[in-house]
């Protein structure tokens, strides 16, 4: 297939796991045979050249500083979630240049989204989405229903007509409850995976009588760093010892090795900082449990998994999007979101009352199983498969189809911001 | 402009949907513009049975709230305002993407305004046939400066001065139709004795020039001004001047009583200007001079002034004269009131003019020809593009 992938972000400048991916999956089908041109904004992260198939020409108006810039809120959502008429010029220009089979789309926020899926929709090119946050509901809570309709996006029917995939049915569900819609088909559910460079090998758990947990991701409060050094320090205040907490990554650092230190807990708490991937994953190899208190939205983070599948005993949030691929107690243990419940895991863990082997066996085999990379990338691979049909790159090359993308993106700006001639 | 080898199938169905901001009625608007739509839709359906294609047609407007009703046939359906915005011509409702989607061609009315914008996009992301008539009511820059009449595939003015006001902005098929005009209900009285008296129809605003008809005005001779008083200021303005004067004013006419009052006059005036008495210049005064149609119509000779569109409607002088100020209007009523002007055996000539030239029948047939040449012109070129891009994509 000749697939088109758009997405705001692309390594090196990345946020968070929805643009990893989206490189990770990027490889997997190029390693498939399929030829890939991926259309990206600048990356200001030094790194490698590009390879021929990175194209960064869209324009990005999210997640970057709007220093010296007067704009109001409104119309940076405009020209976020609504429309971004630079961005559909390039996108023509990209779909007659390149004419794919299909386009998939990645995190639109930024770009200028509804307006890309309209202009895909008029011209009756193919797409699908991988919906790994909630890029519908910003699109539909992004303006009023007639500033929407001027690219038809009051119609669920119409804006979510491609094929969708979704990284958890928790995600779906959040989207229609916030989007108030209902997706016009099931969106197929794509849980993530795990690359687990080798096999997997036996381990030994509570080494030297210590309980070793960890946890990797952003250092944050909505990801529960908070919930972890409050549980933490609960099993102290008890007298529970003979453990340590790692903390991997990137965030707020600064504020929570002080937070650690009020709370008396440094010794058995520890900021590491970020690391690269094969280096998380020894980690994984070396320590018992992995700490995800995170919040309840989460749609669908891959780290938890990753653990697993060395035998590193996931903790989690039990209503957030991950938890559908855990059955708690065979596969890792759910937890409600608040320290009491954490400290309380955390404890029958060190005391042993939880068999971490079982456990740890079990999730490994799971994750191995059901959610490897070459499985994901199939469901994938299926699903733009059954979005393709034949369409005619003509009206692209149509005198009137910039004219129809400039008029609309103004007009939605007069509908929006008052309409004076 | 006629049928040719190029247009559109013969045995087919052309279904036609017209598109307006408003619609004629008193609880939204009753002007020209509206009137309008409610006639061309009315025209086609006279002109159906002679037409060698088949059509169908509906009407969609805005208003205050849902409603449908019929229109000589026609079905109406009025959709509530979704923009909450105060711009009266940025009116819009989601709903018409999905009604319009059953329909082939696209009939856009008053269509330079933020509402035109709209329609136009949706008739084009649907690749719809759109084609537009300027009936006042905006100058939309979106459309004008920055090229989006470019949307349309075909206009459709009302006047050669219409066509004139837009003809930089377009360059595709551009049709001038006058008219039409409801024969049937504008008929001529049974007995034509016309009296020595003046008439003029339209609503008392000032660019419509009724302080023009009084000052030019001779002593003796009998002018009513029939319409709304939109305009206090101005209406009591009229009233002053008209001190002395027979000059009656007829603010609350329905229809039966205009066609009284065109029966009871000897002679219409359409005195509309482009710089008003408070001397304020008008872009658009007059588009095309309905009324003067519908006077002619019930048979009254006509005098119009050098203004807009009007001159277009008066090529005979033998029942229209045109006059470019206040003192040619005075000779030209001073003409009438002596008898000198109409000659007495051009009595007939203003409604046959018109029957000949603006009725539904006549009119009907000249918009379903344009429409089915712009439609097939499209697909032509859809099917152009389409053969193109199969023979080079790789």
């Amino acid at each position: 297939m000749k697939i088109l992938v758009i997405s705001n972000l692309y390594p090196p400048f990345v946020i968070g796991g929805y643009e990893l991916n989206c490189a990770n999956i990027v490889n997997a089908f190029r390693d498939r045979g399929h030829d890939v041109l991926v259309a990206t904004t600048p990356s200001h992260i030094p790194g490698p050249p590009d390879p021929l198939h990175v194209r960064r020409c869209l324009k990005l108006s999210s997640h970057i500083p709007n220093y010296g810039v007067a704009i109001s809120a409104e119309s940076w959502l405009h020209r976020c979630d609504i429309s971004d008429y630079d961005n559909v010029v390039a996108l023509q220009q990209l779909l007659v240049e390149f004419v794919p089979d299909v386009v998939f789309l990645w995190n639109m926020h930024g770009l200028g989204t509804l307006h890309l899926i309209d202009f895909l929709n008029v011209h009756g090119v193919p797409w699908g989405i991988y919906l790994g946050d909630r890029v519908f509901e910003q699109l539909v809570n992004a303006a009023p229903h007639h500033v929407k309709a001027v690219f038809r996006g009051h119609d669920p029917g119409y804006f979510a007509s491609g094929g969708i995939m979704a990284v958890s049915q928790h995600l779906v569900d959040e989207i229609e409850a916030l989007g108030c819609f209902v997706f016009p088909r099931p969106p197929t559910i794509v849980h993530g995976y795990a690359i687990t460079p080798g096999p997997s090998a036996p381990r030994t758990y509570r080494r030297d009588g210590r309980v070793r947990f960890m946890a990797a991701g952003r250092v944050s409060e909505h990801k529960g760093t908070t919930l972890i050094c409050d549980a933490v320090a609960k099993l102290t205040a008890e007298g529970v010892g003979n453990f340590e907490v790692d903390v991997f990554g990137e965030g707020d650092i600064a504020f929570y090795v002080n937070y650690a230190n009020a709370l008396a807990i440094s010794h058995c708490t520890m900021f590491h900082g970020g690391l690269t991937q094969p280096r998380l994953h020894e980690q994984f190899q070396v320590h018992d449990a992995f700490l995800f208190p995170t919040w309840s939205r989460e749609p669908f983070a891959f780290a938890p998994f990753e653990a697993a599948a060395y035998g590193c005993v996931p903790i989690l949030t039990s209503n957030c999007g991950c938890s559908e691929r855990i059955v708690d107690a065979v596969h890792g243990i759910k937890i409600e979101r608040n320290a009491e419940a954490l400290a309380a895991a955390m404890r029958l863990v060190v005391e042993g009352t939880i068999e971490l082997e079982r456990i740890g066996v079990a999730a490994a085999a799971m994750v191995r199983q059901d959610l490897s990379l070459a499985g994901h990338v199939d469901k994938l691979e299926a699903v733009l498969t059954a979005q393709q049909r034949p369409w005619s790159p003509a009206s692209l090359s149509d005198e009137r189809t910039l004219l129809l993308a400039f008029m609309k993106h103004y007009l939605s700006l007069a509908f929006r911001f008052g309409a004076t001639d | 402009m006629r049928l040719t080898q190029h247009s559109w199938p013969s045995s087919s169905l052309l279904r036609i949907a017209h598109v307006s901001p408003a619609y004629f009625a008193e609880d939204s608007l009753i002007g020209g513009g509206e009137r309008y739509v409610s006639y061309v839709a009315r025209a086609l359906r006279e002109a159906a049975p002679s037409l060698p294609f088949s059509i169908s047609q509906a009407v969609f407007a805005m208003g205050r709230k849902d409603h449908s009703y019929s229109d000589g046939g026609v079905p109406v359906t009025v959709f509530s305002n979704e923009n909450p915005g105060s711009h009266p011509m940025a009116v819009m409702s989601a709903r018409l993407w999905d009604v319009l989607a059953e329909f082939d061609l696209i009939h856009l009315h008053q269509g330079l305004t933020f509402f035109g914008c709209y329609i136009a996009t949706i008739a084009r992301s649907l690749g719809k046939t759109l084609i537009v008539t300027d009936l006042g009511g905006g100058e939309n820059p979106l459309l004008l400066q920055h090229g989006g009449l470019g949307l349309a595939d075909g206009m459709l003015s009302i006047s050669e001065f219409a066509k004139s006001l837009v003809s930089a902005y377009f360059a595709g098929p551009h049709a001038v139709v006058v008219g039409p005009v409801d024969t049937m209900v504008f008929t001529a009285p049974k007995v034509l004795a016309r009296p020595r008296s003046v008439i003029s129809v339209g609503r008392l605003l000032p660019h419509k020039g009724a302080d023009r008809i009084i000052d030019a005005l001779p002593p003796n001779l009998p002018l009513r001004l029939v319409g709304r008083p939109y305009d206090p200021a101005y209406y009591e303005l009229l009233h002053e001047r008209a001190a002395g004067k027979d000059v009656t004013f007829i603010v609350d006419a329905d229809d039966a009583a205009l066609l009284r009052c065109y029966h009871e006059a000897g002679l219409y005036v359409h005195a509309s200007t482009f710089v008003d008495v408070y001397g304020r210049r008008i872009s658009k005064p007059e588009l095309m001079g309905l009324t003067t149609l519908e006077a002619m119509a019930t048979g009254l000779p006509v005098a119009v002034a050098k203004t807009a569109s009007l001159p277009e409607l008066a090529h005979d002088l033998r029942f229209c004269r045109v006059f470019p100020d206040v003192a040619a209007l005075r000779a030209i009523l001073e003409d009438f009131a002596a008898g000198v002007w109409p000659e007495p055996a051009a009595a007939d000539l203003p409604r046959r003019h018109v029957v000949d030239n603006f009725s539904f029948p006549v009119v009907g047939r000249r918009i379903a020809e344009f429409y089915a040449e712009v439609h097939a012109v499209r697909l032509m070129r859809a099917h152009r593009a389409q053969f193109r891009s199969t023979n080079v994509t790789p």
